[in-house]
């Protein structure tokens, strides 16, 4: 399968902070969740994609060719929303047409109209008057008139209610309907990346703890709940993670590593990367 | 590039209707004065404080981050900020003109000099502007704004030291300078301050 993104050894080191070796990638036709909590390496990693910091090793491609060819073309083919609206918020969203049709040469003001109405988006309000919400459907709907064939959102839903996360998430999967497309998005909600990634990049302390497909994280992990007598009989190598209490343990485990006997209830994104980074080691 | 001055003259637009009331009052007292100096200086520093204005507003919204992702590259951010301020300045001088014909009355040989002087106010703005848009485009508004304070309270420093050393900075020697001189001390100041800011902008991270 063609790769629309590809992340390779990645480097950016701050005085405090150290992104290190990141490296992911995103087929065509599919929705990456970049998953980690705040100050993980995120927006960083987004930051040196979208070539607005510079990094310090590493390569990346967008649609085949190299970063550092970054160039007009290639950007009209990208869509980005980032976790706030960045229009000035004086403009009204029909200022926004005069302005975007004028910086990308594929704007489509049709589509954006339409997008304008189906997300019920007043035409001529400053955007200071819009919610939360209503600036982040107007970011995205933006990020979705012009053609782009890649969407890079980080942190899109945080801060919005239930029922406007879902019909962005509805967006982002109406925009996958065409193959050709692929979207990365961050998010330190998972429950919304469960719904809609078809992979998952875990990220924790700028490192990369796993990228894979979602359906094989799932079907390959799972959480071993049993009493501490119990525990001490498995081989501690085969823990990934583990949290006990007075009564129990509970422990992250690869499927096929479990032993006879033991039963297995299935972990969730959320779980798999509790026990990774805030799990205990067996050692 | 033009969706970025289009966005700039948008924003503009906002402040409007408190420029046009400012104009309309300054208006008043010069057609009852029959002097225009006060006008023309109000569109004097207005024009050439809006690329920084603008600015402020793009940093508000955290504007040129977003900017840059889009099919915009970090050249055309500078230059649509030299070109919003060049054309800022354009205007002010023409209007300036408008109002100094308009309100007051004399000879060509008295209206001469003072229309004259608008056009060597608009030269000084741009050089005005070429000094301080690398200053904000390295520092900021905020921190620009006590860097552009440093860099004119230097400068009296400067003549007040050479005062005392015995040089004496004479006002008669740029008042006696041909009107091609400043037009062209502008345009180099414009043009090496766009390089600079280029320069500036290309290492900047956002």
């Amino acid at each position: 399968m063609e790769n629309v993104l590809e992340v390779r050894k990645l480097r950016k080191k701050y005085d405090s902070f150290e992104l290190q070796d990141i490296s992911l990638d995103l087929p065509r036709g599919s929705i990456m969740g970049f998953v980690g909590q705040n100050g993980a390496g995120k927006t960083t990693a987004i930051k040196l994609i979208l070539n607005l910091i510079r990094a310090d090793a590493g390569e990346i491609k967008i649609f085949g060719e190299k970063h550092n060819a970054l160039d007009r073309k290639l950007k009209e083919q990208i869509g980005v929303v980032f976790d706030e609206c960045n229009f000035p918020e004086y403009l009204t969203a029909k200022d926004i047409i005069l302005v975007m049709k004028n910086i990308y040469r594929s704007f489509q003001v049709e589509r954006f109209d339409k997008l304008l109405d189906s997300l019920k988006l007043p035409k001529n309000k400053p955007i200071k008057e819009f919610s939360r919400g209503m600036k982040m459907k107007l970011s995205i709907a933006v990020a979705l008139s012009h053609g782009a064939k890649l969407l890079i959102l980080d942190e899109p839903t945080s801060g919005l209610d239930p029922i406007v996360r879902d019909e962005v998430l509805d967006l982002f999967l109406e925009f996958i309907q065409d193959e050709d497309c692929a979207i990365l998005v961050s998010s330190h909600i998972i429950s919304d990346l469960e719904k809609v990634a078809d992979y998952i990049t875990f990220i924790h302390e700028g490192k990369i703890i796993f990228s894979e497909n979602k359906d094989r994280l799932l079907e390959e992990y799972g959480v071993l709940k049993c009493s501490h007598h119990d525990f001490e009989q498995i081989d501690k190598t085969k823990v990934l993670g583990y949290r006990e209490n007075q009564f129990s343990v509970a422990a992250l485990i690869r499927k096929k590593d479990v032993p006879k006997g033991f039963l297995v209830e299935q972990a969730s994104i959320e779980e798999i990367m509790l026990f990774m980074t805030r799990g205990e080691r067996a050692s | 590039m033009k969706g970025l001055l289009i966005k700039d003259f948008l924003i503009l637009k906002n402040q409007g209707k408190l420029l046009a009331l400012a104009l309309l009052v300054y208006s008043i007292i010069a057609f009852s004065s029959g002097n225009a100096d006060m006008v023309t200086t109000m569109l004097f520093v207005v024009s050439v404080i809006m690329p920084v204005t603008a600015i402020a507003y793009d940093e508000k919204s955290r504007w040129e981050r977003y900017a840059l992702a889009t099919a915009l590259n970090r050249r055309d951010l500078v230059l649509s900020k030299y070109l919003f301020g060049g054309l800022c300045i354009v205007c002010g001088m023409l209007l300036g003109i408008l109002f100094t014909l308009a309100a007051e009355k004399g000879s060509a040989a008295v209206l001469l000099p003072r229309l004259r002087m608008l056009v060597v106010a608009a030269c000084v703005g741009v050089v005005v502007q070429s000094v301080n848009l690398p200053i904000v485009f390295h520092f900021g508004v905020e921190k620009g704004r006590i860097a552009m304070f440093l860099v004119i309270a230097g400068t009296a420093a400067l003549q007040f030291y050479l005062g005392q050393v015995g040089i004496q900075v004479s006002g008669s020697l740029f008042s006696n300078m041909p009107l091609v001189l400043y037009v062209v001390i502008a345009a180099v100041s414009f043009g090496l301050s766009i390089v600079v800011s280029n320069l500036i902008y290309s290492k900047k991270e956002f």
